[in-house]
């Protein structure tokens, strides 16, 4: 429902202050490619396409002009550690690396609010931290919000806040 | 510049490549509907090309101008009125050449105890071989009848027993209605391939047509002129326009032959109904390959919408890869059918078996197929916008799908 990928039974969602309920689904599709970007636990990338090119699928969408666009796919491909492969089918991708194309991909266009399903669960110690550090400066310099699932104390301890689930429901005394 | 069109279409080609033996057995298909559209309408231009030079070219030409009310009673001649102006207007018109002068009546042939009814027409003969093609045909003797002979179909002599040199009397109403006999000599045998056309036709000059009827000098009862079918209504308005003050009656083939002509469009609604089972058969394959590819990329699509794809570029992206597959195919099909017509073109098709009794065949029984290229456009032009109407229903149904359905799938 955080995504507008879905509505309420009741109650309203807010990203940014805009309302979610009674959006068309082309006002959602609008409003999910402007301020959210999505980590998804099993990647979801466009097969057919280049690391580059998952990326900038999105950015693409938001309309962002060519030159722009490249300066951002090759810094941001690059912070991941994705240099070398940008140019790589992401069928050719270890799971880590697909990993990575997906985070980038949901932070590129510089999203309001990123959902992430366990983003570092793939990566090694060396890349999940660089991914963490990349979180922490779009945070504090963009002010992007990061939601998470995480099993990764590394990631949990960054959280301002935390909710702890247990079987599905919160757990007595998480705020 | 927006390129998101052509990212859509990357995706949609490399996802017909990635599952090539599904997009091949697809293009296949496809390609074999437009292939059959293509060969079948071409070997049905050659067919109706066939029939409309036989019926032409074996007597009619594709105007006949007459008197009015000629057809009512052949043997009471009417001669056209004034036929020095209508010759002039002929001339001014390009059509000498293509315009065959006729007086016409119907006789009775006898040749000793045997006699048979017949269509006499006196012609002009260097005129008459712009219209129609019986002088192609002659068997023996000559075409040009010389004064005093006759020129008769080879099935008429046999079944008279007649042979070149042979004298035969004919017996007719002459311009005054009164009785007229003459003999003449066979001078030359002719087979048009149409049986019945050879027992009942009889050639002589014109001249002795007008001597043997008691005719005018230049009386004339049937001027047919040979108009390409698709020249005939511009030829037949500027008929109208410069004869307008005489009292004629001028049919194109259409009128003169209702039977050839609605042949043709029974032709055209066979051909027709086989081409919508054709491609009703072929846009229920695509539907289908479309259908399986939603449903297969039902996860991919929902990730798309998750990423803000709205509905109608998620509809361009599913029928942008529908078009791919039927542009694949006509290209295919096309290429495949203009050889196969290049080949049926020269070679034909050897129809002799099944049409040696028919008027429409007189001409010959080889059947060539013609290929229009407005007839390939259009057959690639109906290939594609039945690849984007059977693309349009599974695009619209993934359009409408929830996001969180599609990424809940496995």
């Amino acid at each position: 429902m955080m995504g507008v990928l879905d509505v309420p039974t009741y109650g309203t969602v807010r990203i940014d202050g805009h309302p979610t309920d009674g959006l068309s689904r082309t006002a959602a599709a609008l409003l999910r490619r402007d301020l959210i970007g999505f980590v998804f636990q099993s990647f979801n990338l466009i097969q057919v396409l280049t690391a580059w090119e998952n990326v900038e699928y999105g950015l693409i969408l938001k309309g962002m002009p060519t030159g722009r666009r490249t300066s951002v796919i090759r810094d941001i491909l690059g912070a991941v550690g994705l240099g070398d492969k940008m140019r790589t089918r992401v069928t050719r991708l270890s799971g880590g690396e697909q990993q990575r194309v997906a985070i980038a991909r949901a932070v590129a266009g510089s999203p309001k609010v990123v959902l992430a399903d366990e983003p570092t669960a793939n990566l090694d110690t060396k890349t999940g931290l660089a991914i963490i550090e990349l979180f922490r400066t779009m945070n504090r310099e963009r002010g992007t919000t990061f939601i998470f699932s995480s099993h990764d104390p590394r990631m949990t301890g960054l959280a301002h806040r935390t909710v702890t689930l247990i079987d599905g429901r919160r757990a007595p005394g998480s705020t | 510049m927006n390129t998101l069109p052509f990212i859509h279409i990357r995706i949609a080609l490399r996802n017909i490549l990635r599952h090539r033996r599904r997009s091949l057995l697809t293009i296949a298909a496809v390609a074999f509907g437009i292939f059959c559209l293509i060969v079948f309408q071409a070997l049905k231009t050659g067919l109706h090309d066939k029939m409309l030079e036989s019926s032409l070219g074996l007597d009619m030409g594709g105007i006949q101008i007459h008197a009015p009310g000629y057809e009512m009673n052949m043997p009471l001649l009417r001669p056209l009125p004034e036929p020095e102006t209508i010759s002039d207007v002929l001339d001014r018109l390009g059509l000498h050449s293509s315009s065959a002068p006729r007086v016409k009546t119907t006789a009775l042939i006898l040749a000793g105890k045997r006699s048979s009814s017949v269509i006499l027409s006196g012609i002009a003969p260097d005129r008459e071989a712009g219209v129609t093609f019986i002088h192609r045909t002659i068997r023996a003797g000559n075409y040009v009848p010389a004064p005093g002979t006759l020129l008769m179909g080879k099935a008429l002599a046999t079944s008279l027993d007649l042979r070149p040199g042979d004298p035969v009397d004919i017996l007719a109403q002459d311009s005054f209605g009164q009785p007229a006999r003459t003999r003449l000599t066979v001078g030359g045998l002719f087979e048009s391939g149409l049986r019945r056309f050879d027992l009942a036709h009889v050639y002589l000059s014109i001249d002795d047509a007008r001597t043997f009827l008691d005719t005018e000098p230049n009386d004339v009862t049937e001027i047919a002129i040979g108009t390409r079918p698709e020249a005939v209504d511009a030829t037949v308005a500027k008929l109208h326009d410069a004869l307008a003050g005489l009292d004629l009656q001028i049919r194109t083939y259409r009128e003169l032959a209702p039977d050839l002509v609605q042949l043709m469009e029974l032709n055209n609604a066979t051909f027709n109904l086989l081409i919508i089972i054709v491609f009703t058969i072929v846009a229920m394959g695509i539907a289908n390959t479309m259908t399986t590819v939603i449903f297969e990329r039902f996860r991919e699509l929902g990730t798309l919408a998750a990423l803000g794809t709205n509905p109608g570029q998620i509809v361009f992206l599913i029928v942008a890869e529908s078009a791919l597959l039927g542009m694949m195919a006509a290209l295919l099909g096309s290429m495949a059918a203009v050889l196969a017509c290049s080949w049926l073109a020269v070679h034909g098709i050897d129809l002799s078996h099944f049409t040696s009794s028919n008027q429409y065949f007189a001409a010959g029984s080889l059947l060539r197929a013609r290929l229009a290229a407005g007839d390939i456009l259009t057959a690639n032009a109906v290939t594609l916008l039945t690849a984007l109407a059977a693309g349009i229903f599974p695009a619209i149904r993934a359009a409408r799908m929830k996001p969180v359905d599609a990424l809940r799938s496995v």
